[in-house]
């Protein structure tokens, strides 16, 4: 019995602290002059996510927004059962309450909305009116019957991170990808406005190559079968519509810069470059990432927090919050799913190394947070 | 009688001569005897007296290192200085019970004890000692390598950088660094203006500067560089390298290590050619006190120069 609630415990318990230490980079110091605390919460696929970000006056032309908490509660609305609505409804309030009293945020900027996830699977569920139910709900709670709770659709959030992670001066020159745990996407603007954004989709993400290659590995567990299983994977289905849809998309000839955020992109960037911890982007090359993927596989035991610390000679870098962040990179993913995440992170960027013409690469960190900043940029100028 | 006179006076200098020489041959005698019996004792040694050998051999050890008193006590120097100030206590107190006639067995084996100890602080200084001078030699064949590649020459190389950099004054054009390796590119005439936040004039000003523009000069006359690129590091009066935006920095390899770059220039450069390069760094704040720019081409430092807003 003892046993039992135990395990209850440790897998009700576990989601939440795998999206916390995913999603959490928390810092707590406000780090630009003449800025704004603003706190964006959302109701998404797998639960209420909640973002309180520093917005300076010079975030639209440098893309520089300061995340000061991140965190997420796991109540799956998506499954649309009383549970997990009345979960959701509970999270999505506790989350606004966190946000006026712990931060002393004035409700104003606050911003609450729907993700797309939820839109679409409701539709395709048929329960559309659970979202209008649900912002009811939450606004009975919190007691503001005025509250907007927006829901965002697929091509309005691809473009809201588009907006939010990559700087004015580079917004047509840039073409963003998502890679995600089940499907990347991403898009860019082609016609010198913000009113079309191109966009580009792929049903393999980060877990969905991992599976692939252990379904694929059977009985024999190395790390040198697993990487050869890998190669074949990658080589497959994965590689055909990877050039099936950069050529579609017609980015190549449009972009100079190929930003690429997500959870593998958070990862490698941290690895490749944790001098520039304290960075939203880190630019690299397909080079530096393909010798990463090498050390990933040949050297893995080198990629733990203490030897990357000790190869770093500047002595005014605060190794203390590269240690955690690394260790956070460390908690997340494993070898195996790091091995296939940067093994798909290199099969796009292939795509984008030229002979003659080589597209800048940046590895955006807080990428699943940028698109709040426009939403909150969009709300204030209205 | 004048001749019985000077005989006398003759013999007199005659026996002191040989008196002197006496009395000095006899003290000299002496003198040697005894560094004789202390550094060479007979055979057949009682436990006080293998002990004084060993503490002897340790003292011609010590022969090479600086007496404390002649280090100076600066913040660089102070744990050599304590290292040295414990070294020369233990010998006193060797000495002391060595010394002492109605020494006890538990005494002797404490001055065992202690010459133990002192033999390994000796190593220890002996052994980084030694690291010290490969250092050093390392260091100076890199920057004779470096000369040689910059065409600077041997005085100029040892010139501590940071006394340009506490230098208070704006410093326009420094000596540029010249040099006639293919690899990379030489740059100079560079320059770093700020410009005024409101009007765009150029002020010296950190509370008025809204953006800093830079301009420099490159040439190589042995080689073309497609698609090259010039790395701009501007390191702040903290020591930290000013990052305008993320999306403009990053890192870049030497070999010293990985560098920070505040932003970067891209070209392609004809073999030659003088080319004019310019970038401009737009930061939030920028903070009083001494700039200092430096330029890299493929991870050499091509140019340097210091800029002061106060």
């Amino acid at each position: 019995m003892y046993q039992q609630l135990r395990k209850s415990v440790l897998f009700f318990s576990l989601p939440l602290f795998w999206a916390g230490s995913l999603l959490s980079q928390t810092k707590s110091q406000l780090k630009y002059e003449n800025s704004q605390v603003y706190a964006g919460i959302e109701v998404g696929s797998k639960g209420v996510k909640m973002s309180i970000l520093e917005i300076g006056k010079n975030a639209k032309k440098t893309g520089a927004f300061n995340v000061l908490k991140d965190t997420a509660v796991n109540t799956d609305f998506i499954s649309f059962t009383p549970t997990s609505f009345g979960a959701t409804v509970k999270g999505f309030s506790q989350l606004y309450q966190v946000a006026v009293n712990e931060f002393a945020i004035p409700p104003s900027r606050i911003f609450t909305m729907v993700s797309s996830g939820v839109k679409m699977q409701a539709e395709k569920d048929n329960r559309v009116s659970w979202i209008g139910q649900l912002a009811d709900s939450f606004r009975l709670r919190i007691g503001d019957p005025q509250r907007t709770v927006d829901i965002i659709d697929v091509m309005g959030e691809a473009k809201l991170s588009h907006l939010g992670i990559v700087p004015e001066s580079r917004r047509y020159t840039t073409f963003l990808i998502d890679i995600g745990s089940g499907n990347t996407k991403g898009g860019y603007f082609p016609n010198g406005n913000t009113n079309t954004l191109r966009l580009f989709e792929l049903t393999w993400g980060t877990k969905t190559i991992n599976n692939a290659t252990v379904k694929r590995c059977e009985e024999d567990n190395s790390i040198t079968n697993y990487n050869r299983q890998l190669t074949r994977v990658l080589a497959g289905d994965p590689n055909n519509e990877i050039v099936y849809a950069v050529n579609a998309s017609g980015a190549y000839e449009m972009s100079d810069y190929i930003a690429i955020s997500g959870g593998i992109a958070w990862s490698v960037a941290n690895y490749i470059s944790p001098e520039l911890i304290e960075n939203s982007v880190v630019p690299v090359t397909y080079a530096d990432v393909l010798a990463f993927s090498e050390r990933i596989f040949k050297e893995y035991e080198t990629l733990n927090a203490d030897q990357i610390i000790a190869d770093i000679k500047d002595p005014l870098l605060d190794k203390k919050i590269i240690r955690s962040e690394l260790k956070k990179v460390n908690q997340v993913f494993d070898q195996r799913a790091l091995m296939a995440g940067t093994g798909l992170l290199l099969k796009i960027m292939r795509q984008f190394e030229g002979i003659y013409e080589k597209k800048q690469f940046y590895l955006v960190k807080n990428g699943q947070v940028g698109w709040i900043s426009a939403y909150v940029d969009q709300q204030i100028n209205k | 009688m004048r001749d019985s006179k000077s005989l006398i006076l003759l013999l007199l200098a005659i026996f002191s001569l040989v008196l002197t020489f006496v009395v000095f041959y006899y003290f000299f005698n002496e003198t040697d005897n005894e560094k004789i019996n202390f550094a060479l004792p007979k055979a057949g040694l009682a436990p006080k007296d293998s002990l004084s050998v060993k503490y002897a051999s340790l003292l011609n050890d010590l022969n090479g290192v600086p007496a404390a008193s002649s280090i100076e006590s600066d913040s660089a120097n102070a744990a050599l200085f304590t290292q040295l100030g414990a070294l020369y206590q233990l010998k006193n107190e060797i000495t002391a019970i060595l010394k002492n006639t109605n020494s006890s067995t538990a005494d002797l084996e404490i001055a065992r004890q202690k010459i133990t100890e002192l033999q390994q602080r000796v190593e220890q200084l002996n052994n980084r000692n030694d690291n010290i001078e490969l250092e050093n030699k390392r260091l100076s064949a890199l920057l004779s390598k470096l000369a040689s590649n910059f065409n600077i020459p041997e005085n100029m190389v040892s010139a501590p950088i940071a006394a340009t950099v506490t230098a208070p004054v704006t410093k326009v054009n420094p000596e540029p660094i010249l040099n006639s390796n293919a690899g990379v590119l030489s740059a100079y005439n560079i320059n770093l203006k700020a410009l005024d936040a409101e009007n765009g004039d150029e002020t010296n000003a950190a509370a008025e500067t809204g953006k800093l523009v830079g301009t420099f000069v490159v040439k190589n006359n042995l080689s073309p560089f497609n698609n090259t690129e010039m790395m701009v590091v501007l390191v702040q009066p903290n020591g930290r390298v000013l990052q305008p935006s993320p999306w403009e920095s990053g890192t870049f390899s030497t070999a010293e290590g990985k560098k920070i770059y505040s932003c970067k220039v891209k070209f392609d450069y004809r073999k030659g050619e003088t080319k004019q390069c310019n970038f401009n760094i737009n930061a939030d704040q920028y903070q009083k006190g001494n700039y200092m720019l430096q330029l890299y081409h493929n991870g050499i430092l091509v140019g340097r120069l210091v800029k002061n807003l106060g």
